[in-house]
């Protein structure tokens, strides 16, 4: 049967997933973030999209090895679990741009700083 | 052409003691010769009287919101950089530094060797409050560790730093974790480095001024987030 509870995670998931990927070349391809950056990035993803297309799998091993003791995956578990891969990358997101805004801030500030008295020193 | 050193003070709501700090210090130059001196005071938005009082006795840069030590003490060395000095010295707004120090801190530096003095305490932590020796301890060991540099005091706010370095060291850090930053840069850039033992005086006031051991995990915190952002 294709729609199974954890092909729902994958029909769900993969193309946020895929969307964050393409967004993160993106921005490095506009020089928003370094090359080691855009690896970090890029492995972490990846790593929780493989982690999304191998659910079953995971579950399984998981299941079978008594590392859980969790009833099977149900399908309000799915919409969890995509709920919190969107948030992961809100938080990321806000967190660089937090960052971003704060030395924008800064910057300005020095700068306000300096021209105040450079102004101040030619007007003596 | 005589050499130009300029001093900076980066001073947060420090209206009762500036005054006092900025004589001091300007007393004390006049021990130097062979080199021009400025003093500035960078007023970080402070909410009491420092701009006015700093403003009477030198030049004054103030930041129009208080941003951190690490943003001030960056605008000092934007504006030595900016105005082709040869040396930039920092210095605590508290009166934690005695002015004799600063005037050792620039003779080492004018002696061209290095690129980056620092005024260590802990050399001869001798009245120093056993807490605060513990706390700068523990920032030395993980600036050793994070970021690979071994110096005895990394955050101590009397610093040196050569017109190279005054070039090359561009501070990221807005708060008390600049300190280990600029080591740190100094290291990246392959700038010399030295330390110079100095005294540290404690009074009541600049015991409440400092950084106290729950900063000292803000600034690990911070540092990390730094070295990761440059992974």
């Amino acid at each position: 049967m294709i729609f199974t509870k954890y092909n729902i995670l994958i029909i769900f998931c993969t193309p946020i997933l895929a969307l964050f990927l393409l967004r993160i070349y993106d921005n490095y391809k506009r020089n928003k973030i370094s090359k080691r950056g855009v690896i970090i990035l890029i492995l972490f993803w990846s790593l929780l999209t493989i982690g999304i297309l191998f659910n079953q799998q995971i579950f399984h091993y998981l299941d079978s090895s008594n590392l859980i003791e969790s009833t099977p995956l149900s399908l309000y578990d799915t919409v969890q679990i995509t709920a919190i891969i969107f948030l992961i990358y809100i938080a990321f997101r806000q967190t660089f741009k937090i960052d971003d805004l704060k030395n924008k801030i800064t910057m300005l500030n020095q700068e306000i700083a300096l021209t105040a008295i450079n102004e101040k020193k030619k007007n003596k | 052409m005589r050499q130009r050193a300029l001093i900076i003070i980066p001073a947060y709501n420090e209206g009762s003691v500036i005054d006092g700090v900025i004589k001091s210090v300007s007393a004390e130059l006049k021990s130097i010769s062979g080199l021009t001196t400025e003093i500035i005071v960078v007023n970080d938005g402070s909410n009491d009287n420092t701009k006015y009082i700093a403003e009477k006795n030198t030049t004054t840069i103030t930041h129009m919101v208080n941003m951190g030590s690490g943003a001030a003490t960056r605008t000092g060395l934007v504006y030595a950089k900016r105005n082709n000095f040869d040396y930039a010295v920092t210095v605590d707004a508290d009166g934690q530094h005695l002015p004799k120090d600063l005037v050792t801190v620039i003779r080492e530096l004018s002696s061209g060797k290095y690129d980056l003095v620092i005024g260590s305490r802990l050399i001869d932590p001798k009245g120093m409050p056993a807490h605060r020796v513990f706390g700068n301890k523990l920032l030395n060991a993980f600036t050793r560790l994070l970021l690979g540099v071994r110096v005895t005091d990394s955050q101590s706010g009397l610093k040196g730093f050569s017109k190279e370095a005054i070039e090359k060291i561009e501070i990221h850090s807005n708060g008390f974790e600049f300190c280990s930053e600029i080591v740190w840069r100094a290291k990246q850039e392959k700038l010399s480095i030295a330390e110079v033992p100095i005294s540290a005086v404690y009074t009541e006031y600049s015991k409440q001024k400092g950084q106290s051991n729950v900063n000292a995990l803000r600034i690990i915190k911070s540092l990390l987030i730094q070295k990761i952002k440059e992974v």
